[in-house]
């Protein structure tokens, strides 16, 4: 009788957790007590032991998140055959992970236990039977958990996809997807995998209105991922350990705290509607792919406060004894994450760059940042700064000023939204930017122009090309 | 156990599309009907529409070669013979309506029905009352016809497009207020006929300009097919009074005193759902009953679709509703996708489109490139007898996305269908550039204009 591994539940509150390894390979041997898989929440870590010897084979591939107490695999006795080999291969066409739309990748752990019926309608029994689908390897996106006709449709789609990947040679990648030439071309153009997507079209084609869906979402997936990846980046710490304040993160801790201490600081937010941004940014990714440059909303965010600079030169300045000075140049510092740390380099005369090269000059900075051969100079001078927390799903926070800046911008999560056209709700995309100011040099009101003028270039985002 | 698995209300397109949908899924059906299965569409206006004009189009064909001595034509065109006719092919639709219900199993109550509580209805026929339960609900009551009053004109020379049809003799002359809840003008094609059966028309419209979907490119080529039957077109109109049979015209240009014994208003309905009591079923509604894109209403198992529910306003989009709502109320899922629906005006020529103009698209933020073809080279169009007509195609320049597709001519028809099949597949400008059609065909010159939008 071949033993089921299922999802451990570490504690009440776990709702979901990740397979983050498997410690033994597919039709690997496995001998009782041995280490068998990670598996990650988003609060804890667990090596899981086998609880019984023999061939395990995954149901799931690593990095699947689903439910605890759901299939991932089997330990097979020799000479055993998995129960349903179909089943396995579909559950783990099913767990391709985050970005499949209504397969995520959980099974239906009560059904699948118990054994009994899932609840499915009549049309999604049938095709599930003429299309060979195990309904316990789909979840279901109905009414408690039913399982549709899409569903069904989705399942094969999927697995179509999954044969597509694993057949393909080399000769094109999107060759064996089921997509409209449409679908391909934006594909293409917004660097989207199409076999990634879930495909709503006749026959679970995937279409243009799904790519852009799949497209929208990128960021907001990235940063699901990265939320819990923070974490156990953290995780390589040790309980008891001691960081030395040393480095990059004995200057962080000083700058920071005498930063807070030395100035008054004033943080506000502003929520800028960005559905031209993003169709501009779209645009202008396509538009600048042949030449390798790939413009970032924070790269936007960067020209307009360069803009909106020039109009309101009392943030762009710098606070001494006894006078406040209005700098000339505009030098634009972006914090750049590092794996134990950030640094801070400047774009010089951001003002008076075009868009493009902000970009071209961003993306170089951020590259040397991370590979450590950014030069002192490239990090000083700045007279602003922005911060960008979005990718990593935060909306609103408290950036602290850079001193001697009197002012920091933090740039939100661009996220779906309701405004209202009269009394017609309609779909926005929302992004809201967080300004500190130093209370010492510029007031409430200014800063607060300051931010409506930012606003208004994102909004209307065309003045940022000229 | 409720009566039924589904049970629609309203035998139009979209409750009868609904009905044998879900019969197809193996559901246990009804379709509860108060008039005659098919609805307005196949009674009121599609389908009589459709072979009036028939009739009226192969009359002018026949003048034509008539003239050109290739063959002797009667002089008259008979509109009571061409009613007759209308009546005969429109009983035969029906019929098929019937017996494609019948061949499916589903079960035919005529009567009017109105909700008891959410899962059942009581229909009152002609042998009285009775009760209906049912597991799901399609709602397709469709529109009723909503003639505004006009001061100076009794009420019985309205026309509306059923009373157009029901004419025996053709009134010596008509104005057409062109405008509808749709953006096709079936005004013009009312216009079309009388003007052909002898009346003498005028046009009018408020806007600027006719057919305001359609491409400003073709709009002289869409007023020609009015003014070549002698029609008079009126644009801007801001205001009319009636005195007796003559209608003035107030518009941009000054005022208009023309002929009107009828004021014909062909397409003016509003949504019709009234007797339905949609309060004990729970389903909230105002002009029109609102649904998502999977037809649901505010209760999860009644659904609605077609002309209740506002929206295109068309046999076209009602159907596929239809389908989708029949298929969702048997429990699987589908959504509708109304895109690039095409829609054809039969004139003298045809006018039809499907997607954006070059100005709705350049007004939406689309990087634009279009291209025009002359229907006077294309040799199809030379041997229908030398027609005039333009095709043009609107695409993005980045994507490739067809984003539009507007003809006025011969098969302006079959050229907008190909285009919208293409466009609902999601082909590029590039696919349809480089189609190979039939020869001689309307649809070359549909590829030509896409070749000329990509030179």
């Amino acid at each position: 009788m071949a033993t089921e591994i299922l999802l451990v539940k570490a504690g009440m509150t776990m709702t979901e957790g990740t397979v983050a390894e498997w410690y033994v390979l597919d039709g690997g041997h496995v001998e009782v007590g041995q280490p068998l898989y990670r598996m990650e929440t988003e609060k804890i870590e667990l090596e899981v032991e086998a609880e019984a010897s023999g061939t395990v084979r995954h149901a799931v591939s690593a990095e699947t998140t689903t439910e605890p107490g759901a299939l991932i695999g089997y330990i097979l006795a020799p000479g055993e055959a998995p129960p349903a080999l179909d089943l396995a291969r579909t559950l783990a066409v099913a767990a391709t992970g985050p970005g499949t739309g209504r397969l995520s990748g959980a099974t239906n752990p009560a059904a699948l236990l118990e054994g009994g019926r899932l609840p499915s309608s009549p049309i999604a029994r049938r095709l599930a039977r003429e299309g060979g689908v195990h309904l316990a390897a789909v979840r279901g996106s109905g009414p408690q958990g039913r399982i549709t006709e899409a569903d069904i449709l989705a399942s094969k789609a999927a697995s179509v996809r999954e044969q597509a990947m694993e057949g393909r040679d080399g000769a094109g990648p999107y060759r064996e997807v089921a997509a409209s030439p449409l679908a391909r071309r934006l594909a293409e153009q917004l660097g989207v995998d199409l076999a990634t997507v879930t495909g709503t079209g006749p026959g679970g084609r995937v279409t243009k209105e799904d790519v852009d869906e799949a497209a929208a979402h990128k960021p907001a997936a990235a940063s699901v991922r990265a939320a819990p990846g923070t974490v156990v980046e953290g995780g390589r710490h040790q309980p008891g350990e001691r960081i030395p304040l040393r480095g990059m993160r004995k200057v962080i801790a000083q700058r920071m705290h005498a930063s807070l201490q030395e100035t008054a600081q004033l943080t506000m937010g502003m929520d800028v509607a960005m559905d031209e941004a993003v169709k501009l940014r779209d645009q202008l990714v396509a538009e600048w792919a042949p030449e390798g440059i790939r413009p970032s909303y924070t790269d936007l965010v960067i020209k307009a406060v360069g803009k909106a600079l020039r109009l309101h030169p009392l943030l762009n300045a710098t606070v001494h004894e006894t006078d406040i000075e209005i700098l000339e140049g505009i030098h634009i510092g972006m914090a750049v994450a590092l794996t134990d740390g950030l640094v801070v380099p400047v774009i010089r005369d951001a003002d008076r760059l075009a868009l493009k090269e902000i970009a071209a000059e961003s993306r170089r900075m951020a590259e040397a940042a991370r590979s450590g051969k950014l030069g002192l100079d490239e990090m000083a001078g700045g007279t602003f700064s922005v911060t960008a927390l979005g990718m990593s799903g935060v909306d609103f926070f408290t950036p602290i000023v850079n001193p001697p800046n009197v002012a920091i911008l933090g740039v939100g999560r661009i996220h779906d939204a309701v405004g209202w056209e009269g009394d017609r709700p309609v779909k926005r995309q929302i992004m809201t930017l967080s300004l500190t100011i130093d209370h010492r040099a510029v007031d409430g009101a200014p800063g607060a122009a300051f931010l409506g003028t930012v606003r208004e270039l994102l909004e209307a985002p065309y003045r940022l090309l000229v | 156990m409720s009566d039924f698995d589904v049970l629609a209300i309203g035998g139009g397109p979209a409750g009868y599309a609904a009905a044998l949908r879900a019969a197809e899924l193996g559901a246990r059906v009804a379709l509860v009907e108060a008039e005659q299965p098919g609805g307005a569409c196949v009674h009121h206006a599609c389908v009589p529409t459709e072979i009036l004009l028939d009739a009226a189009l192969k009359y002018v064909e026949a003048r034509e070669l008539g003239v050109l001595g290739v063959f002797e034509a009667g002089e008259q065109f008979n509109f009571a013979r061409a009613s007759a006719r209308m009546g005969a092919l429109t009983r035969q639709v029906a019929d098929g309506v019937r017996a494609a219900l019948r061949m499916r199993g589903v079960a035919l109550i005529e009567g009017r029905a109105t909700f008891l509580s959410p899962g059942a209805v009581s229909v009152m026929t002609a042998g009285g009352t009775e009760e209906v339960s049912a597991e799901a609900f399609v709602i397709a009551t469709g529109t009723r016809w909503d003639p505004p009053t006009f001061v100076g004109v009794p009420p019985e020379r309205v026309l509306t497009a059923d009373g157009v049809q029901a004419l025996v003799v053709a009134p010596k002359s008509a104005l057409v207020l062109a405008g509808g809840p749709c953006e096709v003008d079936f005004g013009l094609e009312y216009a079309t006929l009388l003007a052909i059966a002898g009346s003498e028309v005028t046009v009018a419209t408020r806007n600027p300009r006719l057919l305001p979907a359609l491409d400003a490119t073709l709009a002289g080529a869409a007023r020609m097919t009015l003014t070549d039957l002698g029609i008079r077109v009126i644009e801007g109109m801001t205001d009319f009074g009636a005195a007796g049979a003559v209608v003035s015209i107030q518009h941009e240009g000054g005022e208009s005193a023309v002929p009107a014994e009828n004021v014909v208003v062909a397409d003016v309905r509003r949504a019709y759902f009234e007797s339905l009591n949609l309060a004990a079923a729970g389903v909230t509604a105002e002009d029109r009953i609102p649904v998502d894109r999977c037809c649901r209403t505010n209760v999860a198992h009644i659904f609605a679709a077609g002309d209740v529910t506002g929206g295109m306003m068309l046999s076209s989009a009602a159907t596929h509703m239809g389908v989708v709502a029949g298929t969702n109320a048997t429990g699987a899922e589908a959504a509708t996708r109304l895109t690039a629906v095409p829609r054809v005006l039969h004139g003298v020529p045809e006018i039809a489109w499907a997607g954006m103009s070059e100005e709705a698209a350049r007004a939406s933020g689309y990087d634009v490139v279009s291209g025009v073809f002359d229907l006077a080279f294309n040799v199809r169009s030379i041997a229908l007898g030398a027609r005039k007509g333009v095709v043009k195609v609107v695409s993005d320049r980045v994507l490739g996305e067809i984003l539009g597709v507007h003809a006025v001519g011969p098969g302006a028809g079959e050229m907008v269908s190909v285009a919208g099949a293409l466009m609902q597949s999601e082909a590029t400008i590039h696919d349809l550039a480089g189609m190979v059609a039939w020869h001689p065909s309307m649809t070359e010159g549909l590829i030509e204009a896409a070749r000329r939008a990509l030179a």
